[in-house]
């Protein structure tokens, strides 16, 4: 077993450096695809050992001791990561052409894999390094404002958590989480570590991962990266990347979760800090989606809609209750799969047509039927209907949010849900039904690979669905208690019942009798798509509002005075000051007179004589 | 074999630089080739000792004349010595073939002294055991520095040298009077015996002396603010000359630096020294990565970050702890790996572009793969990217830092690595991304060079085990003055 964790996580980077060696076409994307299969395959193959007991492996790097666990928790997480990066590798073959993506593509992939199974510090933090690196380098490509903005955010948090390590390293003098967990759980007697640096750490590790995970206000990267990069691959960026910033919140509960609460206690009984994490997470929710609502862009509203769903996460885990860590981390698997095919089904639209903007789409589901097929099945996921994965997920987080008696942030769900339910109605109507641009009469079905990429990631939706006992059930083994009850079909929670199996049953029934009617009863008129009309109303020029343009315009003028606030705007602003410091600085200190260089010698000896040591 | 060869390390470079005029008169084609030779033979000299020391596991002491310490001047060999005599030699090697593409400006047998006795300075440095022999060394090393700094005889070079000139001269006048100070009150120069009488000294003589040596050598280890001189000498200079004062001279100087300082613990100031190092040096660090954040020339924006990333060094070594002083020493080989690489490549776009500002490397993927290849991986693992070299001795500083209870000084560090990482990503869009041209050849040799130090890199990067244990064993070096005492065979003279 000792080299299957290593094969695991650096397999894909193996292959990654491989496929950019021999950037041949057909052998680099068999290597990659190849690579990314590894870990999949290992998975699969520790499914049934780490229910059981964990899987470790040491290793001594440069002085330091890395440790990788494979345990229940995350081996979830792995897996996920996993699902959604096969899935990443199939699109990739149909998206990329260069071995640079595919290099960092799979960089990354193992980067997030060694986040999920380091178990030190040091290990943790190269690898999150690693992964941040390979996803900037992903965007440079394409855009360099953004790659940078995205970059300099993320350095921000690494540099944040550097700190913290540090911190943690000079109070326990140890690096391995197990260690710390002790000395943390043991300084609740002892006190070494004050409130204020519990505070510090909390707040700097908070940062870290927040940035990650496109937290509020830190989110600003997201709408920029996940669009400039290779489609293919913000499946995995979006899906399975940001994970390691909801993993890290989840790794701070586990670490600090009692020093935290011992420090700050609760408030209107909740733990005070998880308290600050649960409105962060419902602040993402109701930013992200509004702005998700009023982009034009297919990409930028898919970016948006994935800050905001990783903002239920971050929500489910602030309830601080067993029964939140289950909804969140269902939404984990949820998230990946449903946003994962979003972005699938966005490269597969952005490759055929060569189009990301609504107004310049429209009547695709003709052109494109299994795609389209798969972007409803996303759609019905992400909006939460049932029986998709995306419902039973979202279902338990505003039962967590119900039962700890946290009103307002349930608000936030079902403000977002709503919102949710806006965003994709448009993508859905606006890309696929309704006229259809004439330059696109010549549009394609999607290719083969990505076709099976999407079917990856569509098949866990509809069965996790159906079945989302299957999910609970190893989440409940996870924990090692019985959190969320029923069988595979119904979830039982202390304040409901959701029986995944009835719901299908009579949601297929309703269809039949719906297609029943359809078939024998309604009467049809066939027109071609190019023949329907705004739904009744003239359009005029001057307020030319349909579903493909400017359809929430009302919404973002009513909006209008939040709107003129912006965190980007903000930090570009807090940017270009620093780069004009230094030029003062730069232009006030190497001022190029000798004369002034003598007199600093001149006064670093008064200060020496001041401070007494001369 | 004898260690007393050992010695060679500084008779080789001294006697070769005194037969480069000869050399000449036999054929000035032969002047380059010569300084090749010697160069390659210093690193086999330097390899014997550094294998010596390393399988030994003993410092080497060398004796001149004959005469045991105090008496005699000794070079004390030790595992920091020997691994930067071979790092130096190593460098110079490098650079020497590099010298023969870039330098054109005559009269290059001048260049070829002066670069054999720059070598000689800066291993000299750090291989004394002896406080005014190091003064000597060092004003070996400045003096040629200044010389070569004017070398290309441009204007800006003799402003460069100038200012250079004044600013050192400043510097190692003050070091000269705090030599005498500490040999007024002990009466000895040997720094094993200095380390042993320290305690017993007049203690305002010591932390007056103390400090005025760590003033003169801060000069030349480019703390801020007395590193002004720093970004137009390296801009100045011609190409393999930057390298070698980044790689290696401004080391020599920290190195001085952090020996006298571990040596001279026993100082009452020592921690307010200490102290002012640490803000020296973090100070140095933000200053020097936000100058290098609008710069346009590419030479000088290295040569900035390089100023910053001894600044780091500098923290480390001034940390006053075990890890400290390892963390630095290992950063020091990297930073002198990765500079050495960066200048290299940044020096071989200057002589084939005719320049070194951003514009010129524009587009350089294409025109140059190889050299730009280099510069991207030097460039990231200046970032501190995992699985380069840097990101680990850059984490052993930060580790080393907060546990010296210097959180602020780390945080600093940390926010002005943010900067670095923003000049150094946006040469790599523009390198790779940005604008295009004709395909030109590059030199085989300095290919091979290039990849040779980007392989240490990510050999490094990647296991940097056997790379870790060595700065460990450097450090300790440094790091424990007991040991430094017990080694060097004093007479019986003294405490």
């Amino acid at each position: 077993m000792i080299n299957d964790l290593m094969i695991l996580i650096f397999a894909p980077l193996v292959a990654g450096i491989l496929a950019w060696a021999f950037d041949v076409r057909g052998i680099r994307e068999a290597i990659g695809f190849i690579g990314a299969a590894i870990p999949v395959v290992i998975l699969a193959k520790t499914y049934q050992t780490v229910l059981s007991n964990s899987i470790n492996y040491t290793i001594t790097v440069g002085g330091f001791k890395l440790i990788f666990q494979l345990t229940a928790l995350n081996w979830y997480f792995a897996a996920v990561a996993a699902i959604v990066g096969i899935a990443m590798a199939l699109g990739m073959i149909s998206t990329s052409r260069s071995g640079y993506e595919w290099l960092f593509a799979l960089m990354s992939y193992t980067g997030v894999l060694g986040v999920f199974l380091s178990q030190d510090f040091i290990g943790f933090f190269l690898l999150w390094e690693l992964m941040t690196f390979a996803s900037f380098m992903m965007v440079l490509r394409n855009n360099r404002h953004e790659s940078l903005k995205y970059f300099v955010l993320s350095v921000i948090g690494a540099y944040a958590m550097m700190l913290g390590i540090a911190i943690l390293y000079a109070k326990t003098g140890a690096l391995d989480f197990a260690t710390i967990r002790q000395a943390l759980y043991m300084d609740l007697s002892i006190g070494a570590i004050s409130k204020g640096e519990s505070a510090l750490l909390f707040v700097l590790f908070l940062t870290a991962f927040g940035v990650k995970a496109g937290a509020f206000p830190l989110h600003v990267w997201a709408p920029g990266a996940y669009s400039e990069a290779n489609q293919s691959y913000t499946s995995f960026f979006s899906g399975a990347l940001s994970k390691a910033g909801v993993y890290g919140i989840l790794l701070l509960y586990i670490l600090m979760g009692a020093k935290l609460y011992a420090e700050f206690g609760t408030f209107h009984g909740h733990l005070t800090f998880a308290y600050v994490i649960a409105w962060i997470g419902a602040i993402t929710v109701v930013v992200a989606s509004f702005l998700a609502v009023l982009q034009e862009d297919i990409r930028k509203l898919f970016a948006y809609s994935s800050v905001g769903q990783v903002g239920y996460i971050l929500l489910a885990f602030g309830v601080g209750t067993s029964l939140g860590f289950a909804g969140g981390l269902f939404h984990v698997l949820s998230h990946a799969v449903f946003k994962g095919l979003f972005w699938l089904v966005t490269a597969a639209i952005i490759l055929q047509t060569g189009k990301t903007k609504f107004k310049d789409m429209g009547g695709l589901a003709e052109k494109m039927p299994f795609t389209f097929a798969m972007g409803l099945i996303a759609v019905l996921s992400l909006s939460g209907i049932p029986p998709m994965a995306g419902f039973a997920s979202k279902w338990l987080i505003y039962e967590a949010a119900i039962q700890a008696h946290m009103p307002l942030v349930a608000g936030a769900i079902f403000l977002g849900s709503g919102l949710a339910f806006a965003y994709v109605v448009r993508f859905l109507y606006a890309v696929w039904f309704g006229q259809r641009p004439s330059d696109l009469d010549n549009v394609k079905e999607a290719p083969l690979p990505l076709l099976i990429g999407m079917a990856i990631l569509a098949i866990p939706n509809i069965l996790f669905g159906v079945a989302p006992g299957l999910v609970t059930e190893y989440i409940n083994k996870a924990f090692g208690s019985e959190i969320v009850g029923g069988d595979y079909f119904k979830l039982v929670t202390p304040t409901g019942t959701y029986n995944a199996l009835l719901v299908t049953i009579v949601l297929v029934l309703g269809l039949a009798i719906a297609g029943l009617v359809f078939l024998y009863g309604a009467t049809t008129r066939k027109i071609p798509v190019t023949n329907t009309y705004q739904s009744g109303n003239p359009v005029i020029e001057d307020y030319n509002l349909s579903i493909r343009r400017n359809f929430y315009k009302p919404l973002a003028e009513a909006l209008d005075f939040w709107l003129k606030y912006s965190w980007d705007r903000f930090y570009e602003r807090i940017a270009g000051i620093a780069e004009d410091f230094a030029d003062t600085l730069r232009q006030s200190f190497y001022n190029g007179n000798v004369q002034s260089y003598s007199w600093y010698l001149a006064i670093v000896l008064l200060i020496l004589a001041l401070w007494g040591v001369l | 074999m004898n260690g007393q060869y050992a010695a060679l390390i500084i008779a080789l470079p001294l006697v070769s630089a005194f037969f480069v005029p000869v050399i000449k008169a036999i054929s000035k084609k032969a002047v380059m080739p010569f300084l090749l030779l010697v160069t390659l033979a210093q690193v086999g000299i330097a390899g014997w000792v550094f294998n010596e020391v390393y399988t030994s596991d003993k410092p080497i002491i060398v004796m001149a004349g004959g005469w045991r310490p105090p008496v005699g001047i000794n070079l004390y060999i030790g595992h920091f010595a020997a691994l930067f005599v071979l790092i130096i030699a190593v460098i110079s090697f490098f650079m020497a073939y590099f010298s023969i593409k870039a330098v054109k400006v005559e009269p290059l047998d001048k260049y070829a002294m002066l670069f054999l006795l720059l070598m000689l300075g800066a291993t000299g440095m750090i291989a004394t055991g002896d406080i005014f022999n190091l003064f000597v060394f060092m004003e070996i090393t400045a003096i040629t520095a200044y010389a070569l700094t004017a070398y290309n005889k441009t204007g800006e070079a003799a402003e460069a040298s100038m200012k250079y000139m004044i600013l050192g001269g400043i510097g190692s006048s003050f070091f000269l009077i705090g030599i005498a100070l500490i040999y007024g009150a002990t009466g000895t120069l040997n720094m094993a015996q200095i380390a042993q009488l320290a305690g017993n000294i007049n203690p305002t003589v010591a932390q007056v002396g103390l400090a005025l040596l760590i003033f003169g050598l801060a000069v030349e280890a480019e703390l801020f603010p007395l590193n002004a001189w720093a970004p137009d000498a390296y801009q100045a200079a011609p190409h393999p000359i930057t390298v070698m004062f980044s790689a290696f001279v401004v080391k020599a100087g920290l190195y001085a630096a952090a020996r006298l300082l571990y040596l001279m613990q026993a100082v009452s100031t020592w921690h307010s020294v200490l102290r002012l190092l640490v803000i020296m040096a973090v100070l140095t660090v933000v200053v020097a990565e936000f100058s290098a954040l609008r710069q346009r020339d590419v030479k000088r924006m290295i040569a900035y970050s390089s100023i910053s990333q001894v600044g780091m060094i500098a923290f480390a070594l001034a940390l006053g702890s075990q890890a400290g002083v390892d963390a630095g020493v290992f950063h020091m080989v990297n930073h002198a790996i990765v500079k050495a690489l960066l200048f290299l490549g940044v020096g071989y776009v200057g002589i084939k572009l005719g320049g070194t500002t951003l514009e010129d490397f524009e587009g350089l993927g294409r025109r140059m793969p190889l050299t730009a290849f280099a510069i991207t991986v030097g460039s990231l693992s200046a970032v501190g990217i995992p699985l380069f070299n840097i990101f680990w001795s850059k984490v052993r500083i930060m580790l080393a830092g907060v546990s010296a209870g210097y959180t602020w000084g780390v945080a600093l560090i940390l926010g002005a690595s943010v900067v670095e990482a923003v000049y150094y990503l946006r040469l790599i869009h523009r390198i790779w991304f940005a604008g295009g041209g004709e395909r030109l050849s590059e030199s085989f040799a300095l290919g091979a060079i290039m990849l040779f130090l980007v392989a240490l890199i990510l050999v490094i990067g990647f296991y940097p085990n056997y790379a870790w244990s060595l700065a460990q064993k450097a450090g300790a070096d440094i790091f424990d003055v007991t040991r430094y005492v017990s080694n060097v065979p004093l007479m019986g003279v003294g405490a």
